[in-house]
């Protein structure tokens, strides 16, 4: 799967977790910039996206994740 | 040594120009000291106690960063970890264990008699983040001891807050930056607001809330309701008041410090309310508790989500102290937070789809989250659930004929009310962070006035009894 294939299905998992149909994703977005991601429902994106590529990720992984960049590289890292 | 007692003062009017007269090189550990003897003047065994346990995360951080295997690193961490939360409850939580050993038919009259450690949590917290942030590989570890020990014993930091984050901290005392005379006049004005807020605005309220929690079935249910609204500003004067002086005394030693509190009482919801009320701490229990729960109960749906908050909000609760009244302070919050959680996103499509009323939204929506707050802390408040009961009960007897009370009498209190106007006002100038560089640029006049209004409104307080800070006792 290269990286555009990663973007548009994590966009699924963002525009179901966080309730807006519209939302694009891009590298450099942080929960700052987009409505309902807090420390709340962080982790229930997280546990979307484990599904959603059938990988598991660690604490210590997700408390090190700074923006959609680094959760897609951490996926594309996982993915089998 | 009170921070709004003469002897702290004499303690900065003596300690800051020595310490901005000296060299860098020399400042990390003249900071040590400056904190050490701060603690010490106190109690010199629980300052052995501070020194004791920052060995123990100092060794810890160690021992995780050279650990060759996971299994390694995460024996450092539990051991550290076991320690340290160790000590937090045998100490903090020394009533509480002595009773139990008691009913157990245990003799613990040393339980008993222990004082805690003023800002143990505090100081434990801070170590506690530090390990979890080298076994999460956040930062490294720390080899400089001086510079370690700093961290926890950071004086105007050490008896409540705020909790700043070793990643913050430590680069400060590794590159301090020469004297900034805008950096301490920030804080010589942060710190004068901070007193003003202790001093003039929480203290000038407690006797009329106090009045009224000793006797609420006696007092008329207007102004019982009115002693809850006053509670909510003079816990919030009397804590955003210390942090404002805990900020600005750092910075008066080039440290610049986390902010505490940002406009809580204007916020929409819950969520955004512990967003901006004693945000260092809300923040490190998201980190360390609430995050790792919620990763442990990911796959148990919405029952993880509710166990995630009850355990925290329960953690926020007896954090405060092991009293049923915090415990139902916190599992109050847990339900408001699961209600809102699970409602928000329905009530942001409702108001999405109907514009009108979203404008109106955001006026009531703070006011709703307010009398939510308000509410809570009656248990906050109160010494027992039964006093919390007498006081919710006084609120729906609507018998007029009651008597009013007004603490220092009613003027007095008429005066408390514009006192928080004024509050308000300034927290409103300092959340525009252009208006506040007009304010303290431009306005000299005005500026000067306020500055000698504040100071003369402070010193004539000061003739009174000086009440402690609320937040010490945590």
């Amino acid at each position: 799967m290269n990286r555009d294939e990663l973007h548009e299905k994590l966009t699924r998992v963002f525009r179901e977790v966080f309730g807006q149909p519209m939302l694009v994703i891009h590298d450099d977005m942080s929960a700052a910039d987009v409505r309902n991601w807090d420390s709340l429902n962080h982790v229930t994106m997280i546990y979307a996206a484990e599904k959603k590529f059938g990988i598991k990720f660690s604490t210590r992984e997700v408390q090190n994740l700074k923006n959609v960049g680094e959760l897609v590289s951490l996926i594309d890292q996982k993915i089998p | 040594m009170l921070f709004n007692s003469s002897a702290f003062l004499m303690f900065l009017l003596v300690s800051v120009p020595l310490y901005c007269l000296l060299p860098l090189s020399r400042r990390k550990l003249a900071l040590l000291a400056l904190s050490y003897i701060f603690y010490g003047i106190w109690s010199v065994p629980y300052l052995l106690l501070l020194a004791a346990v920052t060995g123990v995360a100092y060794v810890s951080g160690l021992w995780i960063g050279s650990a060759r295997t996971e299994g390694h690193r995460k024996r450092a961490l539990g051991t550290s970890l076991a320690l340290l939360l160790s000590v937090l409850i045998l100490f903090k939580y020394a009533g509480v264990l002595g009773a139990l050993a008691q009913l157990a038919g245990v003799e613990a009259d040393a339980f008993t008699r222990l004082l805690v450690p003023l800002g143990i949590s505090y100081y434990t917290f801070k170590l506690i983040s530090y390990v979890m942030d080298v076994y999460w590989d956040k930062i490294p570890c720390e080899r400089d001891p001086a510079a370690f020990a700093l961290y926890p014993a950071f004086f105007p930091q050490i008896l409540s807050g705020p909790i700043q984050r070793p990643a913050d901290f430590l680069p400060q005392i590794h590159q301090p930056a020469p004297n900034d005379p805008g950096l301490i006049t920030s804080g010589l004005r942060l710190m004068l607001f901070g007193y003003f807020k202790k001093v003039v605005v929480a203290d000038s309220l407690g006797p009329f809330v106090d009045q009224v929690y000793a006797d609420p079935s006696g007092t008329n249910s207007l102004c019982v309701l009115l002693a809850c609204y006053a509670y909510v500003f003079q816990l919030y004067a009397d804590f955003s008041g210390f942090t404002d002086i805990a900020i600005g005394t750092g910075r008066l030693f080039g440290i610049r410090s986390p902010k505490n509190f940002s406009m809580p009482f204007y916020a929409p919801n819950l969520q955004e309310f512990w967003r901006r009320w004693h945000m260092t701490l809300t923040r490190w229990l998201a980190d360390y508790v609430f995050t790792p729960l919620r990763m442990t109960f990911r796959s148990w749906g919405s029952l993880g989500i509710v166990l995630a908050i009850t355990v925290n909000f329960a953690a926020i609760g007896l954090w405060h102290g092991a009293t049923l009244p915090f415990l139902a302070f916190g599992l109050l919050h847990a339900v408001y937070m699961c209600v809102s959680v699970f409602t928000l996103p329905a009530r942001n499509a409702f108001f999405d789809r109907r514009p009108g009323w979203a404008r109106a939204r955001i006026v009531w929506a703070p006011l709703i989250t307010f009398q939510l707050w308000t509410l809570s802390e009656i248990f906050f408040r109160a010494d027992s659930l039964d006093q919390a009961g007498r006081v919710l009960g006084a609120l729906l007897d609507l018998d007029a004929a009651k008597p009013w009370v007004f603490g220092y009498g009613k003027e007095a209190f008429l005066w408390s009310v514009f006192l928080i106007l004024v509050m308000e006002a300034v927290h409103w100038v300092q959340s525009k962070g252009r208006w506040e560089f007009i304010w303290s640029r431009k306005w000299a006049a005005p500026r000067w006035a306020v500055y000698y209004a504040m100071t003369f409104a402070v010193l004539h307080q000061c003739a009174g009894a000086a009440r402690q800070f609320i937040y010490f006792k945590f």
